[in-house]
C-alpha cells in the first residue's frame, strides 16, 4: 500500500503574522519506490521530513497537511494523532546519527529498547531480533559492536545503527533526511547500496531528502525539485535527469562540476540565491533568477500541474528533450 | 635560490602526540602515541598553478593545508616557497614572505567574527598599515572584485549568506595581495548553484591576478573542475600525483581507481557505485607495508610487509604501488571505464 502526503503547510509565526515556509506539498511513494526531495538550503526539504512526523516546535507549526499511511489518514496537524505514527509508520534517518543515538547508552540497548517500544517482545527475543537487524544492516561483528557506546563506532557504522533503528518497527516509510551527507563518499556508496538492498528487500517506501543529486541519480525512482517551500518539478528520475523542464532543475543539474570535464571553463551557475521565507517575490519565486521569465511569471504564480505521470510548475518550461544534452560520464576516451 | 619551483614540500611531516592519562604515562612504559597526520609528503607546484589534494577524512589533506600557511609546524621535512625555506609556524616565517600565503577555510560561519563589520573583516590582514581611508578605499575595491558592493561596509557577517561570506574570506585572502592561496574545502558548506559561484571566482581571480592555489577538497568534481595537478592522499601520504588530465584519464593506484568508481554520477541514473570495502583504517596504527592494502583488490604479500615509494611512472604520474605498472594495469571492475595505458 503506498505512503501519500497530501497538501503539507509548515508555517512559522512572527510578530507581523505567518510566514509560510513549507506550502503545498503533495506525494505518493509506493513500497519498494524512492522518491528522491532535492532542494538547496533553505528550500523546505528537511521541514518536509520534520513536518511529516510532527516534529517541529514553535514558532513553527504545521498548518495542515494529511498522511495515509496503511490505510490510516492522520491529520498532520493533531500532534497527538501523530505522535503514534513515529517510529511505527514512519521510520528516521537522520543526517547525524548522533541525533538518534544516545550517548550514554550501548547502541544493543538502545536497539532493544526501541524494538520493546514497539513490538510485544521480552527481552532475549528484542536481543535476538536487534542482533539480526544490526547483521542485516551489514554492522561487521554485531554481538560485539552490540556493547560498544556510540562514540565508539565509525560513522559509517553509526550511521549502520540509526538504520537500523528506522526498521525496529518495520514502518512501511522510511524518512532519510541528508543521511549520507556527512560521510565521506567511500562510506556513502557503502550507506547507498544498504538502502538500495533495504528497499528492495523490505519494499518499504523511501522519502530520500538530499541536496547531492549524485545520490539522488543512483538511489531514487522518482525525484521532486523543491524551491522556496513548493515543489517545482516531480518526474521519474531517468526523465528530470535527461530532460529537466523547469528551468531551476535544469540550472541546478548543469552547476554540478563534472569529475574529468573540461576543467578550464566556467560552472554555469545561477546567479542570486534563493528568497528566504517571507521575503518570497509575487509571482514564481524563481523568476529574479530565471533566464526565461516573463512578465507573467513576475505577477503569477505558477500552480504545479501534472502533466502525464510528472508534474510542473512553470509558465514558460523547456520543451521535452530541449535541454542540451547533458553528455554521458564524462571520464576516460 | 630564485630557481626552483613556486612552492616545494619536501618529505613533510606532521605527528600529533596524543595525550595520555597521567596514571598511564608514570606507569607504563609505552612510548608516546602520535598520530601520524602527514607523512613524508612531497610536492610542488609552480606558478600560477593549482595543485589539487584530494583524499577522505582523516588522511591529512586539512593538516597538509594548515602546514602550508604556517598554522602548525612541521614535524619533520621543509618547505619551500618562492626558493625560501619556510620555518617552522606562521609567527616565525619572514612577515613579508608569510602574507603571500593567505587561507580560505572551510566554514565561513566560524572563520568570521560575528561582532566585526565587513569593512574590518576584508581589511584585517593590513591594519596598522594603512589609514581609516586608504582602509575603506581598499574595502570596497575588494568587495567589487568579490562580486560584493559598497552598501555592504558596515553589515556583520550573519546578514551574510553562506556564499556570500565565502565571498568575503576570498576578498580577506586578497587584501594581502598574496601569490599563494590555499583553500580548505572552501565550497564544501555550500549548495551546488552557490558553488558554482564561489569556484567561478576563485578561477577568475586566479587567472587575473596570476594566483597559485593549493585546492584541498573531499570532492574530486569540484578538484576536477579547478586543478591542474592532483594528488590523492590517503592516511597521511600522498599515494598518487598526477597531471590533472591524466589522472582522470588514466587513474593508476588503486585507491585512486577505487574513488573515481564511488563518486555518485548525476548522469548516469540508476547506475550502482562500486563501494570500496571497508574503512578507512586508525591513522595512529597505520597498517604496515601500503595502508591501503586491506581494502586492496589487487594487494600482494609483499604490499603487506613493504612500504612503496613514489615513483614516476610516465605521463607525468607518481604513484607509490607496488603492483600497477608492473603489469597492464587491471580493467576496472564494470567495463565501461576508461582504459589505462601507463607511459
Amino acid at each position: 500500500m503506498s505512503v501519500a502526503l497530501e497538501g503539507l503547510k509548515v508555517t512559522l509565526r512572527r510578530a507581523g503574522g505567518e510566514i509560510p515556509l513549507v506550502e503545498d506539498v503533495s506525494f505518493r511513494i509506493d513500497p519498494g519506490q524512492v522518491l528522491g526531495l532535492v532542494g538547496e538550503s533553505g528550500a523546505g526539504k528537511s521541514l518536509t521530513a520534520a513536518g511529516l512526523i510532527g516534529l517541529v516546535s514553535p514558532p513553527v507549526r504545521i498548518a495542515g497537511g494529511k498522511l495515509s499511511v496503511r490505510g490510516h489518514a492522520v491529520s498532520l496537524e493533531d500532534a497527538r494523532a501523530v505522535r503514534p505514527l513515529r517510529g511505527k509508520a514512519v521510520g528516521f534517518v537522520p543526517q547525524d546519527p548522533f541525533t538518534s543515538l544516545d550517548p550514554l547508552f550501548p547502541v544493543g540497548d538502545q536497539l532493544v529498547e526501541t524494538l520493546r517500544a514497539h513490538l510485544p517482545l521480552d527481552r532475549e527475543a528484542a536481543r535476538e531480533r536487534a542482533l539480526r537487524l544490526l547483521a542485516d544492516v551489514g554492522l561487521p561483528s554485531p554481538a560485539e559492536r552490540f556493547e560498544h557506546y556510540p562514540h565508539q563506532l565509525s560513522g559509517g557504522m553509526r550511521q549502520r545503527v540509526a538504520i537500523a533503528l528506522a526498521l525496529c518497527a518495520e514502518p512501511p516509510l522510511v524518512v532519510a533526511d541528508e543521511c549520507t551527507t556527512a560521510l565521506d563518499v567511500s562510506t556513502q556508496a557503502q550507506i547507498v547500496s544498504l538502502l538500495a538492498r533495504l528497499v528492495e528487500e523490505h519494499g518499504v517506501s523511501v522519502l530520500l531528502i538530499t541536496h547531492d543529486l549524485g545520490v539522488v541519480a543512483e538511489l531514487a525512482t522518482e525525484v521532486a525539485i523543491m524551491y522556496a517551500g513548493r515543489i517545482v518539478e516531480r518526474a521519474p528520475v531517468h526523465r528530470l535527469i535527461r530532460s529537466p523542464r523547469h528551468p531551476y532543475t535544469r540550472a541546478l543539474l548543469e552547476a554540478v562540476p563534472r569529475v574529468g570535464g573540461e576543467g578550464g571553463g566556467a560552472l554555469p551557475a545561477i546567479p542570486g540565491t534563493m528568497p528566504r521565507p517571507g521575503e518570497l517575490p509575487p509571482g514564481c519565486a524563481f523568476h529574479p533568477r530565471c533566464p526565461r521569465a516573463s512578465e507573467r511569471c513576475r505577477t503569477e504564480r505558477p500552480p504545479l500541474e501534472q502533466r502525464g505521470d510528472a508534474e510542473l510548475a512553470c509558465w514558460h518550461p523547456l520543451e521535452e528533450g530541449d535541454a542540451s544534452e547533458p553528455s554521458s560520464g564524462g571520464r576516460g576516451a | 635560490m630564485p630557481d626552483g619551483p613556486f612552492l616545494e614540500l619536501r618529505a613533510v611531516t606532521k605527528h600529533f602526540p596524543v595525550p595520555r592519562p597521567l596514571l598511564g604515562r608514570v606507569v607504563s612504559r609505552a612510548p608516546a602515541v602520535v598520530v601520524r597526520a602527514v607523512e613524508s609528503v612531497s610536492l610542488s607546484l609552480r606558478a600560477g598553478d593549482t595543485l589539487g589534494v584530494v583524499g577522505e577524512s582523516g588522511c591529512g589533506k586539512t593538516t597538509l593545508g594548515r602546514l602550508l600557511v604556517g598554522l602548525e609546524v612541521p614535524s619533520g621535512g621543509e618547505i619551500h616557497f618562492r626558493g625560501q625555506s619556510l620555518q617552522g609556524g606562521a609567527r616565525n616565517r619572514p612577515r613579508a614572505l608569510q602574507r603571500r600565503i593567505q587561507m580560505v577555510f572551510q566554514d565561513p560561519y566560524a572563520s568570521l567574527d560575528p561582532r566585526w563589520r565587513v569593512r574590518d573583516i576584508v581589511t584585517e590582514p593590513v591594519v596598522g598599515e594603512l589609514s581609516a581611508t586608504a582602509r575603506r578605499e581598499r574595502a570596497v575595491q575588494l568587495l567589487r572584485q568579490v562580486g560584493l558592493s559598497d552598501a555592504d561596509l558596515d553589515k556583520h557577517p550573519h546578514q551574510f549568506s553562506g556564499g556570500q561570506r565565502q565571498r568575503l574570506a576570498i576578498a580577506r585572502a586578497l587584501c594581502a595581495e598574496p601569490e599563494l592561496v590555499v583553500c580548505d574545502e572552501p565550497t564544501s558548506a555550500l549548495d551546488v548553484s552557490v558553488q558554482a559561484q564561489v569556484l567561478n571566482l576563485l578561477k577568475e581571480t586566479q587567472a587575473r591576478l596570476g594566483l597559485s592555489m593549493v585546492f584541498i577538497s573531499h570532492d574530486l568534481a569540484v578538484v576536477s573542475h579547478v586543478s591542474t595537478s592532483v594528488a590523492v592522499m590517503y592516511l597521511g601520504r600522498v599515494v598518487e600525483w598526477a597531471p590533472r588530465a591524466v589522472l582522470f584519464a588514466a587513474p593508476t593506484h588503486p585507491y585512486t581507481r577505487a574513488l573515481l568508481e564511488t563518486i555518485p554520477d548525476v548522469r548516469r541514473p540508476g547506475r550502482r557505485r562500486a563501494a570500496i570495502p571497508g574503512e578507512v583504517p586508525s591513522a595512529l596504527a597505520p597498517p604496515p607495508g601500503c595502508a591501503f592494502h586491506p581494502r586492496c583488490p589487487l594487494a600482494e604479500p609483499r604490499c603487506r610487509v613493504e612500504r612503496p615509494e613514489l615513483r614516476p611512472l610516465g605521463g607525468g604520474t607518481l604513484v607509490a604501488c607496488h603492483v600497477v605498472g608492473e603489469r597492464a594495469p587491471a580493467e576496472p571492475p564494470s567495463g565501461g571505464g576508461s582504459s589505462t595505458s601507463a607511459g
